[in-house]
């Protein structure tokens, strides 16, 4: 790396002897700025005699000049040209220029590493402003990209994980292998950190890059997209500018009851048929002690003669009209609050810029978790000297948050091994009642004699004794150089810095039912003297961990312009180094005391005999280290040439490298390229059409590829620690030489057309895209008699054409007092398997369309089932077919399926069409939005009853009340009888038939959105530029939906997002 | 411009001189705990990982077909689809992973990066016990993993057949590209012996700690190889051998016999520590297994294996005997040893010798001063007797479906009885059934011969 230095050393050696050359010049700075709005215009190209050059984002430029000899020549497609001489008094020139009519504002889209203005782009860019980026409220910036921005799917059914933590995709996924989030650039930089620790109020807008051409230059991670978020900024020149913004959201109680949970009448009828059965047996004996529930511990009561048959019966009839969701709703939930500040403050001199801002944000969850965020950010740019501009910004970030009560399990409270759905949390004067989680309560009644803690578990209370406290600090700080060596070219050296620290602290005192469960637990008992002997010390037991992430990213690139005549080139090159670290630490400390930090030694390394029967355990240290390190770099280069103003031909290309462990060198580089071409076709001669002043036709072409992880030359193993019984370190094979996987390669077409109607009318943009993805990644079924802990590996299974449609609209319905604009989003993806490579032997098998689905010809996630039969008439069991016959040989089904074409397809498992409508209505200084979403053309399976399920852990369906009973309820059901035992095969052939499948097609009312500017009217002498009222209500529920059974599509057995309410104050002077 | 020209062409020059500096940038591990396995400590590591070469593996076919236990109809309800087929020896297809297949040749293949591995790994005058100590391990998981494998999957042991039955793939390098084909059970069983042979010059006489091999360990195993084999007098060669270097036992009067968990881990009888954590078949799970009551009732009062060993549960007994508190032991430990010594002896007519070893033995399981010593008047008594003996001492040590086999090859004639729902299955002697299915998915992927059933 000190090869680095020299050659920044060089650059400006030859830089200082360019400038001393051309002594004899003079440079003039200035702003261009719009005649009408008096707002800054980028991208205006300014020539004099012998130099050119464009204005910045923020409307200035430098020129070197023939002082008092020469004259300024500004054009700008969006403007008429202006000519200026320049005299010998050099001060700051403030150029206006007129808008030519008819033409589409100028927008310049950041790329992240450029500013690309709109008209030279020729791949796929959104530019979301803060207007309506301002539409919802919220502290995680990304979730206001939902129903705002287009060919951008959230999906909320998928777990959030590490490898997709932000919920939402960009134009449907490139692979399923590896990271499967948009890559997310703040400013000039990929973002590592937490996004909820960017204040949405800092930020002033957000481009998507859709295309290859516009997302190739991110190289490796921006295979699924890249989001450029872009913050606020001081400008030069500008007058001091005061904004604050206060708002306050609630958040309605989660809807407990839409989870598909059965009824407790109907659970205990099963509790009492298996333990008629004697299901039960070996757990009601069970020298463990575990569990039962109160069902349970009534019929053994009854059997044991300690209860009548009438109190058993009356008992049993109380339990049934209990479910435990009323409880948690009333005792443990309540709404969520947020209340939100943000105030920032910018401006600009001649030669520096400021921007400073300060938000703070306080929430309390529905659980009463409590979050605090505090941001604090600066931004400076200075130019010490004409050529030279520096930059620094320093964000700093805050949290603090505190752990909650313990909310509802979606399948209900675990009762040891079952969950179980009628519990009482407190009786009916509200007195909190203990829950026998984990021990029978007739044990914990007496165990011990006294000699031991109480043994009962409070979930009203625990939470009080339970706490965990996070601090989070984030620091990032930039600086930034730029230096115009010479007019066409200039060199922009970037540094950036991030520090990412996380603590938690998990308290559980000696109150905590964690705490005395595990003190007694390791209790022994002398027989004899009756002394307690504990092998877990008396005290609180504290966890601590801790992760911090440090990263560096450094970046030189060279910027290049150059206009000659009818010929502009813009191009920059570059280098890019980039090293994550993160490094996290954990253990447990035991016997503490939070007051006195006095701790108490323990046993680690032995086992310790338990209380109850007598087997071993050790005492958990919970020592967790670890040290991780990702290393890229990438080389790029981007280059566009313009002809004319006409003709935009444009190309990428990009290397990246990384340190991924066990590959070979040569694997490690990946090239990405592109290409793109515009049409300018309104400034062709011939074109005459006065329907639309503005047509733009555009085409882009890329590639890229992606290396799956697992792509291992050589065995690679990993340390897991120390193995307890013996000390000695162990380690695990983490992935098998897998020498025939090959490169998953995707290919991107982009068709665009961009338009205007007269005066604006109707506007907007419509993309055609082509994806065509070779050797996609999948799991594969393999002969696992190689050993290879597993019976999927990865492999190169299919190949895939994906075709999509993206339409963006605005339209001004009317635009008078009332104005009415409206803007439709419609987005089309299909994307088909054209090939699929099956192993050999393979029986396929229908599954919820989160795979890539095996036919040719059918789109890449399907939904596929086994062949319907109904019911059988006389049992109710579930028939398939079994070669044309109806069949309950569900084993004989499974293996006859040894073709794909055998399953019944029903649609797409991703939405075929989606998109929004978002209307606006302006009077005055009222406003109201609306946004309403859709999904359509798609299918979901739906959850059902799984009697296995049911038998073995008690996790139930409200289905099961619908399930065939007699003779002739198959007229009208498709829920197969109850049968005993379980027989896992019948219960998976209907969960994955076609009886389970449902349309998944629905219509959202997504956000509406309130406001009044009290100081719209621009009245002299008001104090306020702007000064707004709004209100939002967000997560309103679905307006229609194609199912019959009431189900959510986008949340199919879980808790839809609970209704959302916002009012606040935004305002400026 | 010409400048810019020069400019861009030095910039492009020291790009391409920046890019060798670049790959020692991205040699960095990204995980610190990541490694290419190239030490003998890496090695060693991977043999030290006890979860899956002494544990988690959930081997259990063998143990869920045979006959020391049963599972009460109610409970028998409670079990899988598969787990109701084995137990009844209904071996249908059955592809769920993991099974006791995949756990089988998981360990062979971390045996096989080992020996692979190491290999390249000079040898030198400070690293060669290490070095010897890794190779035999690796020789003995190997070898311990087949020789499970053959009990379940292959028939049983016969020289006049065994040339033409199927046995296992012998999987001997860590390639997972190669093609899976059975070989014969002669080859297998010749591997094994193969194998453990060149082990055992290897090893220390006695292990650092129980869960790695060693020499005893590898002489009980051969012993164990060659008693299903019905060689018996390589059988008392090999126990014999085993017995010189450790024949502790423990004295069952000094155990709390009541307690819930009499026995500790690493007991001074273990002699190489195996378990089965997590059942494949849950049946042979104490919350589903009574102990077949015949077996129960033939310990007698003053044994003190019978509180050792059981609990009384509704039904019928279960087992608390393990070596290995809460799981199911079957290792190898020194109790074994002794029988296979005594049964080898008794059928080798050295009637005196095998009774030896089996009073040594039962005086430390009987209430001290109650133990009366067995005598016999003829080796084959004896021999009915160790057998006896045999079954009460190693029951659930995944020992009892590699004793029903042979036997059965001795004409023991032992017919396995199950009823369920007043319903009554067999299995006759040496019905081919004896040897489990593979799975269903594993023949279909590779075109194997599946066992006849």
């Amino acid at each position: 790396m000190r090869k680095t230095k020299y050659f920044l050393l060089m650059i400006l050696l030859i830089a200082y002897q360019l400038n001393l050359q051309a002594q004899n010049e003079t440079v003039v700075t200035g702003k261009t700025i719009d005649a009408d709005t008096k707002q800054e215009i980028a991208g205006v190209t300014i020539s004099s005699k012998r130099f050119e050059t464009v204005s910045n984002s923020d409307g200035t430029f430098k020129i070197s000049v023939q002082a008092g000899n020469d004259t300024l020549t500004l054009t700008h497609t969006g403007y008429q040209p202006n000519r200026i001489p320049v005299d010998n008094n050099l001060s700051f020139l403030v150029i206006e220029l007129s808008k030519k009519e008819n033409v589409l504002g100028e927008v310049t889209v950041s790329t992240g590493l450029q500013q690309i203005p709109r008209e030279r782009a020729t791949g796929s860019f959104d530019l979301i402003d803060n207007k309506t980026l301002n539409f919802q409220t919220g502290s995680n910036i990304l979730d206001r990209l939902n129903g705002i921005a287009s060919g951008v799917l959230f999906d909320n059914t998928k777990i959030k994980s590490g490898n997709k933590k932000y919920g939402f995709s960009i134009r449907g996924l490139s692979t399923i292998n590896g990271l499967q989030d948009p890559l997310i650039i703040v400013d000039n930089f990929p973002y590592e950190g937490d996004i909820n620790n960017i204040n949405p109020n800092d930020i002033e807008s957000i481009s998507l890059l859709k295309d290859a051409a516009a997302a190739s230059i991110w190289g490796t991670r921006a295979g699924n997209g890249v989001i450029v978020i872009t913050t606020k900024k001081g400008r030069f020149n500008q007058p001091l500018k005061i904004e604050l913004n206060t708002n306050v959201i609630v958040v309605a109680k989660p809807d407990l009851y839409s989870l598909p949970q059965i009824s407790s009448t109907d659970y205990i009828d099963v509790e009492q048929f298996l333990y008629n059965k004697g299901a039960f047996g070996s757990l009601i004996n069970d020298p463990s002690q575990t569990a039962l529930s109160p069902a349970l511990e009534i019929f053994i009561k009854r059997a044991g003669g300690q209860i009548s048959a009438a109190d058993s019966a009356s008992a049993i009839n109380a339990i049934k009209s209990i479910d435990a969701r009323a409880d948690y709703l009333k005792y443990v939930y309540q709404a969520a609050v947020t209340q939100i500040y943000s105030l920032n403050v910018r401006g600009g001199s001649g030669n520096m810029t400021y921007f400073i801002s300060g938000g703070y944000d306080k929430g309390i969850g529905h659980l009463n978790e409590k979050s605090d965020r505090a941001t604090l950010r600066l931004e400076n740019t200075y130019k010490p000297l004409q050529n030279l501009q520096l930059s620094l910004s320093v964000i700093y970030t805050s949290t603090i948050s505190k752990s909650g009560k313990t909310g509802y399990n979606e399948s209900g409270i675990k009762i040891g091994n079952r969950f179980v759905p009628y519990i009482s949390l407190a009786d009916k004067n509200g007195n909190q009642l203990p829950v026998a989680s984990n021990y029978r309560d007739g044990y914990t009644d007496t165990a011990g004699s006294g000699k031991l803690l109480n043994w009962k578990y409070y979930p009203l209370e625990d939470y009080k004794h339970n706490t965990t406290k996070s601090n989070g600090q984030s620091f990032v700080a930039r600086f930034g150089l730029q230096y115009q060596l010479i007019k066409e070219l200039s060199v922009d050296i970037k540094y950036q810095y991030e520090r990412d620290q996380l603590s938690s602290r998990n308290l559980a005192d000696i109150e905590s039912y964690s705490t005395r469960n595990m003190i007694n637990l390791f209790s022994q008992i002398d027989q004899s003297t009756g002394l307690v002997s504990y092998a877990v010390p008396y005290g609180s037991i504290l966890n601590r961990s801790g992760s911090l992430l440090k990263a560096h990213n450094v970046r030189g690139q060279l910027n290049f312009t150059k206009v000659l005549n009818e010929h502009s080139i813009n191009a920059i090159a570059g280098t890019e180094l980039r090293e994550t670290r993160s490094e996290t630490d954990a253990n447990t400390i035991y016997g503490y005391s939070d007051d006195l930090l006095t701790t108490a030694t323990v046993d680690f390394l032995h086992e310790h005999p338990t209380y109850i029967n007598g087997s071993y355990g050790f005492i958990p240290d919970g020592i967790d280290l670890s040290e991780r390190y990702n290393r890229f770099v990438s080389l790029f280069a981007n280059a566009a040439y313009t002809y004319k103003n006409k003709y935009t031909l444009s190309g990428s290309l990009r290397r990246d490298a990384s340190n991924l462990f066990g590959v070979n060198t040569n694997d490690k580089w990946k090239p990405f390229w592109s290409a793109g071409i515009a049409w300018d076709i309104v400034k062709e001669g011939f074109y005459k059409s006065s329907l639309f002043p503005y047509l733009r036709l555009r085409a882009t072409y890329g590639a890229s590829g992606n290396v799956d992880q697992s792509k291992s030359a050589v065995t690679v193993i990993t340390y897991m620690g120390t193995f307890s019984y013996t000390n000695f370190p162990y380690a695990r094979v983490s992935q098998f030489s897998n020498p025939d996987l090959r490169w998953e390669k995707v290919n991107t077409l982009n068709f665009g057309i961009d338009f205007s109607l007269k005066k604006q009318i109707v506007s907007g943009s419509i993309e055609y895209y082509r994806k065509n993805g070779t050797d996609l990644f999948g799991p594969s079924p393999i002969d696992y008699t190689a050993g290879t802990m597993s019976n999927i590996l990865t492999q190169n299974i299919a190949n895939m054409k994906s075709n999509g449609v993206e339409i963006s609209l605005q339209s001004k319905n009317i635009d008078r007092a009332i104005k009415w604009f409206t803007t439709l989003l419609f987005s089309y993806n299909l994307s088909k398997t054209t090939a699929y490579y099956a192993a050999e032997g393979q029986k396929f098998r229908p599954g919820y369309g989160r795979d890539i689905s095996p036919i040719v010809g059918k789109p890449l996630y399907s939904i596929l089932s086994y062949r319907w039969g109904g019911l059988d008439p006389a049992t109710g069991n579930p028939r398939g077919y079994l070669n044309k016959d109806l069949s309950t040989n569900y084993l004989a089904i499974f293996n006859s399926i040894t073709s794909p074409d055998s399953l019944v397809y029903s649609g797409p498992a991703t939405p075929k069409y989606f998109g929004s409508i978002i209307n606006t209505v302006n009077w005055k200084g009222f406003s109201i939005t609306a946004s309403i979403s859709y999904k359509l053309g798609y299918y979901f399976r739906r959850s059902s009853i799984d009697y296995g399920n049911l038998f073995s852990n008690g996790i139930g369906h409200p289905d099961f009340s619908k399930r065939w009973k007699q003779p002739g309820d198959e007229q009208f059901t498709n829920i197969p009888s109850m049968s005993y035992p379980a027989n896992s095969r019948r219960n998976q052939f209907y969960l994955l038939s076609e009886a389970t499948v449902s349309k998944g097609d629905h219509v959202r009312l997504q956000f509406i959105n309130l406001a009044y500017d009290f100081a719209s009217d621009k009245k002299a002498g008001n104090f306020f530029t702007s000064l707004q009222l709004y209100f939002n209500a967000s997560n309103l529920g679905l307006l229609w939906k194609a199912n019959k059974e009431g189900i959510d599509p986008d949340f199919p057995s879980s808790i839809p997002s609970s209704k959302t309410y916002a009012v606040g104050i935004r305002t400026t002077f | 411009m010409k400048h810019t020209y020069k400019i861009l062409v030095f910039v492009m020059l020291v790009l391409v001189f920046l890019m060798p500096s670049c790959k020692k940038y991205l040699d960095k591990k990204p995980d610190k705990a990541l490694q290419v396995p190239n030490s003998l400590s890496d090695l060693q590591a991977l043999l030290d990982d006890g979860y899956l070469l002494n544990g988690t593996n959930g081997v259990s076919f063998d143990e869920a077909s045979a006959d020391d236990y049963y599972v009460p109809d109610d409970l028998y309800n409670d079990l899988s689809v598969n787990n109701r087929n084995a137990y009844l020896w209904r071996n249908t297809d059955y592809t769920n992973y993991p099974n006791d297949w995949g756990y089988i040749y998981n360990v062979v293949n971390i045996a096989n990066i080992v020996l692979d591995n190491v290999q390249e790994i000079a040898i030198t005058a400070l690293n060669k016990n290490e070095w010897n100590n890794i190779k035999g391990s690796a020789l003995f998981h190997r070898s311990f993993a087949f020789l499970q494998g053959a009990s379940i999957f292959c028939k049983a042991y016969d020289d006049n057949t065994s040339a033409q039955d199927y046995g296992l793939v012998l999987r001997l390098t860590s390639d997972i590209t190669l093609p899976s084909v059975r070989a014969s059970v002669k080859d297998t069983y010749n591997r094994i012996i193969e194998d453990l042979k060149s082990a055992v010059p290897l090893l220390p006489d006695l292990p650092v700690h129980v869960l790695r091999p060693s020499k005893n360990s590898a002489y009980a195993l051969l012993a164990r190889t060659y008693l299903s084999m019905r060689k018996y007098d390589s059988c008392a060669k090999y126990a014999n051998l085993s017995l010189l270097i450790k024949s502790e036992l423990i004295n069952y009067n000094a155990v709390d016999v009541t307690a819930f968990v009499p026995f500790e881990r690493f007991n001074a009888e273990v002699q190489f520590y195996n378990i089965i954590n997590q059942p494949n078949y849950a049946s042979i799970d104490p919350y589903y297994a009574r102990v077949d009551s015949l077996l129960y009732s033939s310990y007698a009062s003053d044994d003190l294996r019978k509180e050792a060993f059981f609990y009384q549960s509704f039904p019928g007994y279960t087992f608390k005997g393990s070596y290995s508190p809460y799981q199911l032991f079957t290792g190898i430990a020194t109790d074994e040893v002794y029988l296979m010594r005594a049964e080898s002896y008794a059928r080798l007519g050295d009637k005196d010798a095998a009774l030896s070893d089996l009073n040594t033995l039962l005086v430390k399981r009987w209430r001290t001063g109650t133990f009366v010593p067995v005598a016999a008047s003829t080796a084959n008594e004896a021999l009915g007797i160790i057998l006896i003996e045999r079954r009460k001492q190693l029951l659930f040590r995944n020992l009892r479906w590699m004793d029903i086999k042979r036997l059965n090859k001795e004409g023991a004639n032992i017919v396995l009885k199950r009823i369920i729902s007043g319903e009554t299955y067999l299995l006759q002697p040496n019905d081919n059934k004896y040897a489990l299915s593979l799975p269903a998915d594993i023949i279909n992927m590779t075109g194997m011969q599946q066992n006849p059933y």
